[in-house]
């Protein structure tokens, strides 16, 4: 398994760099002057030049690309051009409340997902099933902010349960509190996330219900609640699996409607300021940063088949 | 197993949610009593309603303590005041360091850091007495040597100055700048909130240069000394004890005012959503914030723990030609489309209510010294039979107009869609292309790339510095006799005559129409109800804010 793992990091370097040489050149073909973006409404044509040379943007692509990738395979992404800080740093330092914010909300959404899905399989062609898809199809329309809208509206502004916005960390105030200013971001992207998860679990499961070990298991007398926990659902969990990894790589990258929403100072609400202040070195780290957190929640969603399905082997 | 891990996921769920939901926000200390200080500003209009509401003070006595939590637009980059260019860098660096003069409402000019004669060409700065930085220093005639040094090194505005500057030297504790000629904006380029002359320790000065100061070093003698930055989540600033306000400026209102510091400590949270920012107000997270749509400003006022108050923004929402290329070097067609334009439609469509903008034909604010009235009778005066008699005359060919705008700011992108809509009743076409704020700011230097561009122009303390006055700045507006007219403002030096030749720059702004102001924009500022005396002016500032609960 080793070998398997080491190998699977070697084949994501060309990934990578294919990544990198993309971003980079797509991020200077938007328009906008990241020192036009810096300087005041009132800035001339020198400042901006002189900025622009400040920043080392006079300097041609060719050049900049040079300088820039041979920094980032020794892990130095440059500095932010807004922060005048490392980009390794500033993206360190908002890690933690987007880390936090995912786990919360997966947690919320397996259970919720999964839970729901499996229910629909087992009561499939009732009403419950029904009803259970009807709320997953529903749970992957609504555009989050609107979740999240209610929920403040609900929960905060009407019903002063949890706070609206804001962000504490777990060192400033303890687990729970930095749980208390999550909840309802966690809540509103946990529900979204639950219905797609909810609707792979049901496929799933109905696939493997159909199976013939299952119909030899309930002959055997063997009672519902086993053949569901430790035969159904363990031989359907590849695809939630996957499903599960997916959703989790793709809000690492970052909740950016939640966390402006709740002014949570994560990842995603960085990407989103860096790009509208054209930060190219912050850009180019936030979409590495992600590319590596796919590439890795790949490689432990293949490394999780084999533990619900002992067949799987890495050659 | 699967069992197991699946109750054990449940079981977390269940213990995270409770564990949030049995937890409580902190409580906020109680206050210390008040003391007899006065204050001024205005305390505004609680919402009115039946409903049972947590009860407003009953009092207009400031009150020291507490902790105000205020929201800006972004997190600052800097806090150095001197060379800061937004507001969400400014409010706070101001809070830390002072000027070493400073503006009133009106914008005449009051001492600062420092008292001041200004006679002959020769400006004296002398720092007041007891005046002292954040690390127990006291501001001596060689910090204000030095900042001023910096300053005309760093900052553009000042390096014109400096142009004309024969000599700086240090004369019996006392600076003095002497100047080859009469420059009538000395005083308030000085005294400017936008990159003004931030006092700052020479030993700073001397470690930074021209580079930004880090926060850690951000030593001032403002009211309130930095105390903590956490990026993209607040910057907290504490009251500096030592702090001794300008006795000589009692009476002086705005940011010349005495500054009392009642609040403990002022937190400054970046919140760049509206929505956040508003219903953190509702919540209580935030004290104070600013911006709201009009469409939630009848809501917010029903609320009994809210206070709703319009406040100037001091911004100009504007639509600016291409006077280099294209078919709007045509003046014809600039007056055909100016004619055609009903400025309250368009502002109404801005500002979603009639209480949020006043309609101004000029650039500069109705309460300023500067406000001229006169537009030739051109502005606001709809006529579209002398709109189409000006477009007959015109070389207009019937191409649509590159209208490019941006839904940032949404007041940009609403007024381009009412004016493409109201040209059209006399047959000239827009094409509205809608950008993100970078790439407007880039195309709008590019002549090939648009023949009107939305802008919202700032008010300036000095017509001097508006910002089409120079025909480098996007719209590349170039006429002799503007050219002629502001090298005279730049020179005079007595008002009423540097007040007629604006007069006469702002007809001819109205005879050339190198651009077109909707009007002036008033924002609606919502604040709790135990927050008292928030600013009065476009500024925003905290030191004269308290609260009680």
């Amino acid at each position: 398994m080793l070998r398997y793992i080491i190998r699977r990091f070697l084949t994501a370097i060309p990934t990578l760099l294919v990544v990198a040489v993309l971003i980079f050149v797509l991020i200077r073909c938007i328009p906008g002057n990241p020192a036009q973006v810096m300087l005041s409404e009132d800035a001339t044509n020198e400042e901006v030049a002189a900025m622009e040379r400040k920043l080392g943007l006079d300097q041609p692509i060719f050049v900049q690309f040079i300088k820039w990738i041979s920094n980032a395979i020794r892990g130095d992404f440059g500095k932010s051009l807004y922060y005048n800080e490392p980009v390794l740093g500033i993206l360190a330092a908002r890690l933690g409340p987007t880390m936090l914010l995912v786990l919360y909300a997966m947690l919320i959404a397996t259970t919720l997902g999964v839970g729901l899905g499996v229910i629909a399989a087992v009561n499939r062609g009732h009403i419950i099933d029904q009803i259970a898809m009807v709320i997953s199809i529903v749970g992957i329309s609504m555009p989050g902010f609107w979740i999240g809208l209610n929920l403040v509206i609900f929960f905060s502004v009407k019903n002063p349960i949890f706070p609206s916005v804001g962000y504490v960390t777990v060192a400033e105030g303890g687990l729970s509190q930095a749980l208390y200013y999550l909840t309802l971001p966690a809540v509103a992207l946990g529900l979204q996330r639950s219905a797609s998860i909810a609707r792979v679990t049901r496929s799933s499961m109905l696939d493997v219900l159909g199976n013939d070990y299952i119909r030899t298991a309930r002959s055997k007398g063997l009672g519902n609640k086993k053949i569901i926990g430790l035969h159904a659902l363990k031989n359907a969990a590849n695809p939630i699996i996957t499903q599960i990894g997916i959703s989790v790589a793709h809000l690492m990258g970052g909740s950016v409607v939640m966390e402006k929403l709740f002014n949570i100072p994560g990842i995603g609400r960085l990407a989103f300021d860096s790009i509208s202040r054209r930060d190219y070195p912050t850009i180019q780290g936030h979409i590495l940063f992600v590319a590596v957190i796919y590439v890795f929640v790949n490689l432990l969603v293949d490394l999780l088949y084999k533990v619900f399905d002992p067949r799987i082997k890495y050659n | 197993m699967l069992k197991r891990i699946f109750a054990l996921l449940l079981a977390c769920i269940t213990v995270f949610t409770l564990m949030a939901a049995c937890n409580n926000a902190p409580a906020n200390e109680p206050m210390v009593p008040p003391e007899n200080t006065p204050a001024t500003g205005t305390t505004g209009t609680p919402g009115m309603s039946d409903t049972e509401a947590t009860p407003a003070p009953a009092t207009d006595e400031p009150a020291r303590g507490g902790s105000l939590k205020v929201t800006i637009n972004s997190d600052p980059v800097m806090l150095d005041a001197m060379l800061s260019n937004t507001e969400s860098e400014q409010i706070p660096a101001w809070h830390i360091f002072e000027g070493a003069l400073s503006c009133d409402a009106s914008g005449a000019v009051w001492p600062g850091v420092c008292e001041y004669t200004f006679e002959n060409n020769v400006l004296t700065l002398t720092a007041r007495e007891g005046v002292t930085f954040h690390n127990g220093d006291a501001c001596t005639a060689e910090d204000v040597y030095a900042s001023a040094q910096r300053w005309i090194e760093t900052v553009s505005a000042a390096k014109e100055l400096a142009e004309n500057l024969t000599n700086m030297e240090i004369v019996d504790n006392s600076v003095v700048l002497t100047f080859s000629k009469a420059i009538p904006t000395v005083l308030i380029t000085v005294a400017s909130y936008d990159q003004g002359l931030a006092i700052i320790p020479k030993s700073i000065c001397e470690k930074y240069g021209s580079e930004q100061i880090a926060d850690s070093d951000c030593i001032g003698t403002g009211p309130y000394m930095f105390a903590e930055h956490l990026a993209d989540r607040y910057v907290l600033l504490k009251r500096y004890d030592a702090y001794v306000p300008a006795a000589a400026n009692e009476g002086a209102t705005g940011m010349a005012a005495p500054k009392m510091a009642y609040c403990d400590e002022i937190y400054f949270y970046p919140v760049s959503d509206k929505t956040a920012r508003i219903t953190g107000v509702q919540t209580g997270e935030y004290d104070i914030g600013i911006g709201i749509p009009s469409n939630m400003i009848a809501d917010l006022s029903t609320d009994p723990n809210l206070v709703v108050e319009m406040r100037d923004l001091g911004i100009f929402a504007c639509m600016i030609f291409n006077n280099q290329s294209g078919p709007c070097t045509d003046k014809n067609l600039r007056n055909a489309i100016l004619a055609c334009l009903d400025m309250n439609e368009l502002m109404l469509a801005a500002q979603g209510s009639a209480d949020l903008y006043r309609l101004n034909p000029c650039y500069m604010m109705t309460s300023s010294q500067w406000y001229v009235e006169e537009s030739l009778g051109k502005y606001n005066n709809v006529d579209l039979e002398a709109a189409k008699a000006y477009l007959e005359q015109s070389s207009y060919d019937g191409q649509p107009l590159v209208f490019v705008t941006t839904k940032d700011n949404d007041y940009f992108y609403k007024t381009a869609i009412v004016v493409a809509q109201m040209v059209k009743q006399i047959g000239i076409e827009m094409d509205v292309q809608v950008y993100d704020n970078p790439t407007l700011k880039q195309y709008r230097n590019d002549p090939t790339k648009y023949d009107i561009f939305s802008g919202g122009l700032g008010d300036k303390p000095d017509p001097t510095q508006v910002v089409w006055m120079d025909e480098t700045w996007a719209g590349f507006w170039s006429n002799e006799t503007k050219n002629e007219l502001a090298e005279q403002l730049a020179n005079e030096t007595d008002f009423d005559k540097r007040y007629a030749i604006w007069t006469e720059i702002c007809k001819l702004v109205y005879e050339e129409v190198p651009n077109i102001t909707f009007g002036e924009r008033i924002n609606p500022v919502v604040y709790r109800n135990y927050v008292h005396n928030i600013f009065d002016t476009k500024q925003k500032y905290y030191w004269n804010t308290w609260i009680s609960e």
